[in-house]
């Protein structure tokens, strides 16, 4: 599990030469896919040759229909899944130490039987992080995501975006360098969904982290990334990249911009073009 | 407060004293004699002649219920987190398990007696096999049937197997293990009843509440057999009460079975 962003290569020699070529190379290029291919079992290649750059301090989303393999581009990158060929690589990370990552599921996936707290606290606790420090660490960021008034509510008592601004403050404890999110808002209002975009962004602010999402909604995924890449299915490939340039912080007024309407347009075009070219 | 009280309290107050006056309507209007149906307050007459035997059975009784129930309990849930943790030990012990539940106590006990000799000692273990399949099937299943979701959240911060069985298999089988814990006691005064039937002893303060009955029924006390009825109830409420207290107590702030009560 742990091969996907182990960079020290203490076991695995393929590994440690790649990671000496890599200490030369520049590093501007925080994660680097070199011809990353999955294949689960002897079932289809649901990911077949990528290669992708992913700079410090990106917001990358992943777009696509179903089975184009962007959930699964997401558990290699988190390690919860092995690569069958190819490689990532993970600059700038300590030798013998991992990139923190911090993960937002889909549903928000809050242990039930937990205050807003404790869910928070769950991943420093795992990290062997004492109880005191982790719930102060806790709270705080129950704080910045607007929620100190439901420290101690069980996720029962919450809605669904509560529920969701409990789940990326659970993310942000680990102080995470890379954030994956997994159709985080997918099940909310838009409303809601918007508000939730513009306060991640607002979060992204303080923290810096590289983001990776993986999103059904175009809109979205224009409003919160700085590329969309664009994927198709059978096998899993990267179909087109659309760069993002508008300057964060973006706000609700963003959305009303042409341009931004013109990228929408764009990435929908892109959908419909992969769809055509399929039928 | 007063409307909880009316609530709860007056509607099986008033089926209570319908099914009493139905008792002596019956009696009368049937003329059924004594040994079949005696009225309700020859029972209660019966059970405060009775009450040292009954009192002293019930202690008995309760004492091999108490034994029993914990003594499963803890082997229950032992031996569900051993099942959970390793497949090989699920795969290779449940089907034992599964074998044990399935042979009749009635045939057990016999056997039982023949390794524990007459007494508390084979009462307590025939009490303790009742109750304890109930406890295992529901502790193993809430252990291994944990959300994959929250599993992968877990597995994503690098979560050890102690961690997981600690923070997250244990109180997600919580519900599980509950139910399981719930049957159990509503078995458990049968197992200790029937245990005294089979191997209970002694006279006076030794004989649980089986036994007395055995007694008053060799002599033909029909009301006193009524009022022994009613104690072994008494005994299963509390046992069942208990249970479904710390039911709440460990649920209720989080658990859907409590999400609409307010």
């Amino acid at each position: 599990m742990s091969e996907a962003f182990d960079i020290t290569g203490q076991s695995d020699e393929k590994q440690k030469n790649k990671s000496d070529i890599e200490t030369e190379a520049e590093t501007s290029n925080a994660i680097q896919f070199d011809a990353v291919s999955k294949q689960y079992g002897k079932g289809p290649t649901v990911l077949q040759n990528i290669d992708l750059q992913i700079a410090k301090n990106d917001f990358i989303a992943l777009i696509g229909p179903s089975g184009c393999g962007k959930s699964t581009l997401l558990k290699l990158l988190a390690g919860l899944t092995d690569i069958t060929s190819g490689d990532i690589h993970f600059n700038g990370v300590e030798q013998g130490k991992k990139l923190a990552m911090g993960f937002v599921f889909q549903d928000a996936n809050l242990m039930p039987w937990s205050t807003a707290l404790n869910n928070v606290s769950l991943p420093l606790l795992l990290k062997g992080v004492n109880k005191a420090e982790a719930k102060s660490k806790a709270a705080e960021l129950l704080e910045m995501v607007g929620l100190s008034h439901a420290v101690n509510q069980y996720p029962r008592q919450l809605s669904g975006g509560m529920k969701m601004r409990v789940s990326i403050a659970r993310a942000l404890s680990v102080d995470p360098q890379l954030l994956l999110l997994d159709e985080p808002f997918g099940a909310l209002d838009e409303m809601t969904r918007d508000d939730l975009n513009e306060e991640l962004l607002k979060l992204r602010e303080d923290h810096g982290w590289t983001g990776v999402l993986v999103t059904h909604s175009v809109t979205e995924s224009v409003f919160l990334s700085s590329k969309v890449l664009v994927m198709s299915a059978n096998p899993g490939k990267i179909y087109k990249t659309i760069d993002v340039d508008f300057p964060f912080p973006r706000t609700s007024a963003t959305r009303r911009l042409p341009e931004f309407q013109q990228k929408v347009l764009e990435v929908t075009e892109a959908l419909h073009a992969l769809r055509n070219a399929n039928d | 407060m007063i409307n909880t009280v009316v609530n709860k309290v007056l509607p099986p107050a008033i089926v209570g004293l319908l099914i009493i006056a139905l008792w002596y309507f019956a009696i009368y209007f049937f003329d059924i004699p004594v040994f079949q149906l005696p009225a309700p307050h020859l029972i209660i007459d019966a059970a405060s002649a009775e009450h040292e035997a009954l009192i002293s059975g019930a202690l008995q009784t309760t004492f091999a219920c108490i034994v029993g129930f914990f003594s499963s309990l803890v082997g229950g849930v032992i031996l569900s987190i051993i099942l959970a943790f390793s497949s090989w030990a699920y795969k290779g012990i449940y089907p034992f398990v599964l074998l044990l539940k399935m042979m009749p106590v009635v045939v057990l006990a016999p056997i039982i007696i023949l390794w524990f000799g007459q007494g508390l000692g084979s009462i307590t273990v025939i009490t303790f096999l009742i109750c304890f399949f109930p406890i295992v099937a529901n502790t193993t299943m809430g252990l291994i049937s944990t959300d994959p979701n929250l599993l992968s959240v877990f597995r994503a911060y690098n979560s050890s197997q102690l961690d997981e069985m600690v923070r997250l298999r244990i109180p997600y089988a919580m519900p599980f293990f509950l139910t399981g814990l719930k049957i159990a006691a509503a078995l458990t005064p049968i197992g200790a009843l029937y245990g005294d039937t089979v191997a209970g002893m002694g006279s006076g303060a030794d004989a649980g509440l089986g036994f007395v009955v055995v007694v008053f029924s060799s002599q033909l006390k029909i009301p006193a057999l009524y009022a022994a009825a009613f104690t072994a109830c008494a005994i299963g409420f509390i046992f069942v009460g208990l249970v479904n207290l710390l039911h709440w107590y460990a649920l209720h702030k989080w658990h859907d079975s409590y999400a609409n009560e307010h």
